[in-house]
């Protein structure tokens, strides 16, 4: 069965009602990753709040199965528990919520809902220790708030660290390259390499190449003003490195 | 028999209580009914109380409180969890008991036992800290006030763990009036905790609760003053704090209003001597039919003196939060430093939020300011921890708690502050209980 299987999902803003998605289909089947490409304002962002349920969109066709339940029917937080994991192109600072506050209540939520006990405090310690080392998050980042006062780049390895405890089925990685310099990149590049897996999806979107050589995608897609215009093989990257999104102008029109 | 606190039906000579009470007494006693006749009850009229109304408390009969009821067996429910403090329990202002293992120079005891047993004690104190004329209220503890804890530390004397006060009202059979008054009073280069817990007891009738706090801190000294008003639905719980603190001192306070249908908290702080400061905390949260009125009052008496004041309240469907702060910055106050904060979250349409800041200030080389804000919870830090798979309620109770976070750091870490933000939390897991019923 595919993990996530998308059917010509139309999506528009609430405010206002501007169609942003005008049928996007995919299917990620278990084990695959797949990397989403395309120009500023194409609505890449969109299709990942949209399967994460962020509110502010409504779905105006089309529909969302993952592991063969209607996605679009959960809130958020139960698609989170569920196993999909949204890593944010702009996480959010919360003032006065701890990391390890946060991070564990999430772990535990997520063990409440599959009937298991709380996460031990000793286990809860030595992973996100773990985690944080491998991911190079100095613990000091760790007793800040949740994301405030990190730089741009410090806030992505977070996303990836947060993404390493949960261990989601599902991991939508939205523009988690940019801010990173060139050794941080290869350091996210192998944590999220470490959460491939047999049973794992992930869908990369990126504007750079360069990532997708850390992170082979199995299937690259362009998505062009709300559609997708083409999809291949990791090829299809190095075309559009080369060639840009201008031959696609007429596909979107 | 039972009164309406409209006309107080007594004479002037029927007023005083204890039959041995000290000329200086009866005399304030009074002074203060003459200024509660004069004003009655305050309404909306006054400026003082443009948004608080008692008009409720005339539809109710009380009684006042003779002082002879007991602890009922009300197991603690709503006080703060302090096994480690000293604690002295209070029905209806009576102490019931001290506690005992008091550190030498530190004296608590029950005021109507000093008033019969040693009043000239209480005679440089007892009444010195408002002008009553200013506040009916306050004017009518005088007149009425029976009972309440003395608490003495001597020059020099640190308090070696927190006092712990559990008010408890009590009214089995009907609504009553009480009208405790406290005093604490730190001489020079004293130091103490003074923790207050104020409850109901369960099935209690409506009470209107008129608590006057006189406190006194002396040079050099420092008092921190935490407290938490949990009153029961029907609690009306009205206290005025006066505080005077000399040359040095400090008054550290942080007031936690979780429970009470009306409460309305009046603290007037007197800087009175240079280097004086006082940093005032608090936090609130209402809902259904609840209203917290925050009235503050920094006096900078002399120059040199700081001021902080920093309230934060959440309002809830059908609760209503007021804050009125004020600080008066005399003639020769020069150097004052004065902050004023109030900052509102509104978690529900069906809420209300009144601020009036004032600033009064005659002396010209001062650094002052005020500011208020009212706000909800920010959706995007709502989406993100839904998004890591926290239910929605969890992720509400979190973000109360850290908007409420740089307030409750005035509580010191440890069984103290955990004791308060269990209180929050115990408030917080009531609205889940209410919305998932819904
Ligand atoms: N909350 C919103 N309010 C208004 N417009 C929005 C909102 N969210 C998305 N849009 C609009 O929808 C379109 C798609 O936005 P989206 O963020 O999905 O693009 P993107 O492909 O992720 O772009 P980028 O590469 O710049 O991140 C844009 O025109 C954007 O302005
Ligand atoms: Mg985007």
């Amino acid at each position: 069965m595919a993990l996530l299987e998308i059917t010509d999902l139309h999506a528009a803003l609430e405010d206002g009602g501007k169609p942003i998605l005008k049928g996007v289909s995919l299917t990620i089947r278990p084990g695959e990753v797949h990397a989403v490409m395309g120009p500023n304002g194409a609505g890449k962002s969109t299709l990942s709040n949209v399967i994460a349920g962020r509110p502010g969109f409504v779905v105006t066709g089309g529909s969302v199965t993952y592991d063969g339940q209607d996605l679009l029917a959960l809130d958020a937080d139960a698609r989170a528990r569920a196993g999909v994991f949204l890593a944010f192109q702009y996480p959010v600072e919360i003032p006065g919520v701890a990391t390890a506050t946060f991070l564990k209540t999430a772990i535990n939520a997520r063990r409440k809902a599959a009937g298991e006990p709380e996460i031990e405090a000793l286990e809860f310690l030595k992973r996100m220790k773990a985690n944080a080392k491998a991911l190079g998050v100095v613990e000091d980042m760790l007793k800040r708030p949740v994301n405030v006062g990190f730089s741009g780049g410090e806030k992505k390895r977070a996303e990836v660290l947060q993404m390493a405890m949960l261990e989601p089925r599902l991991c939508l990685l939205d523009e988690t390259d940019s801010g990173l310099d060139i050794d941080a990149l290869r350091v996210v590049a192998d944590g999220v390499n470490a959460l491939r897996g047999p049973d794992r999806g992930m869908l990369v979107i990126t504007h750079y190449q360069r990532l997708l050589d850390y992170i082979v995608p199995d299937v690259v897609h362009v998505l062009v003003d709300g559609r997708i215009v083409k999809s291949g093989d990791k090829a299809l990257a190095l075309d559009l490195e080369a060639h840009g999104y201008a031959q696609f102008a007429g596909a979107a029109a | 028999m039972t009164e309406t606190l409209d006309l107080i039906p007594l004479a002037p000579d029927e007023v005083t209580l204890g039959v041995n009470e000290p000329a200086w007494l009866a005399d304030l006693r009074r002074a203060g009914l003459s200024v509660y006749r004069g004003q009655g009850l305050p309404t909306v009229r006054v400026e003082a109380w443009k948004y608080t109304s008692l008009a409720g408390l005339r539809k109710i009969d009380h009684v006042r409180d003779d002082g002879t009821l007991g602890l009922s067996d009300w197991g603690g429910r709503g006080a703060l969890d302090l096994p480690d403090a000293h604690t002295v329990t209070l029905v209806n202002g009576r102490p019931v008991g001290v506690p005992d293992a008091l550190p030498v120079g530190v004296r608590v005891a029950s005021l109507a036992h000093l008033l019969e047993t040693e009043p000239d004690l209480l005679t440089p104190y007892l009444g010195r800290g408002a002008d009553l004329s200013d506040t009916p209220m306050g004017a009518l503890n005088a007149a009425l006030m029976a009972d309440g804890l003395v608490v003495l530390v001597a020059p020099g004397v640190a308090l070696d763990r927190p006092l712990h006060m559990i008010s408890v009202t009590e009214a089995p059979d009907h609504a009553r009036h009480i009208h405790p008054r406290h005093l604490v009073v730190l001489g020079a280069g004293a130091d103490a905790t003074l923790v207050e817990s104020r409850v109901t007891a369960p099935g209690a009738a409506p009470t209107l609760t008129n608590m006057v706090t006189d406190m006194v801190v002396g040079e050099r000294a420092r008092l921190r003053h935490l407290s938490l008003a949990n009153g029961g639905a029907e609690a009306v719980d009205l206290g005025l704090t006066t505080v005077t603190v000399g040359a040095e001192a400090a008054y550290d306070a942080f007031t936690l209003t979780l429970g009470g249908r009306l409460v309305r908290h009046e603290g007037c702080v007197r800087l009175a001597g240079a280097g004086a400061e006082t940093r005032l905390r608090g936090a609130y949260g209402v809902r259904e039919a609840q209203h917290v009125d925050t009235t503050l009052r920094v006096d900078h008496a002399v120059a040199d003196t700081t001021s902080d004041q920093v309230f934060k309240g959440v309002v809830d469907a059908g609760g209503r939060g007021v804050f009125q702060g004020k600080t008066l910055v005399r003639r020769d106050a020069q150097r004052s430093d004065g902050g004023q904060l109030h900052k509102a979250l509104v978690l529900s349409r069906d809420a209300e939020v009144y601020t009036k800041p004032e600033l009064e200030i005659y002396a010209d080389d001062v650094k002052c300011g005020h500011g208020a804000t009212v706000g909800e919870l920010d959706a995007d830090q709502l989406f993100y921890l839904m998004a890591r798979g926290i239910t929605e309620a969890d992720a509400r109770a979190l973000l109360v708690e850290a908007f409420l976070d740089d307030v409750v750091e005035a509580v010191p870490e440890g069984a103290l502050r955990d004791a308060f933000l269990d209180a929050v939390r115990a408030w917080q897991a009531r609205r889940h209980a209410v919305t998932w019923q819904a």
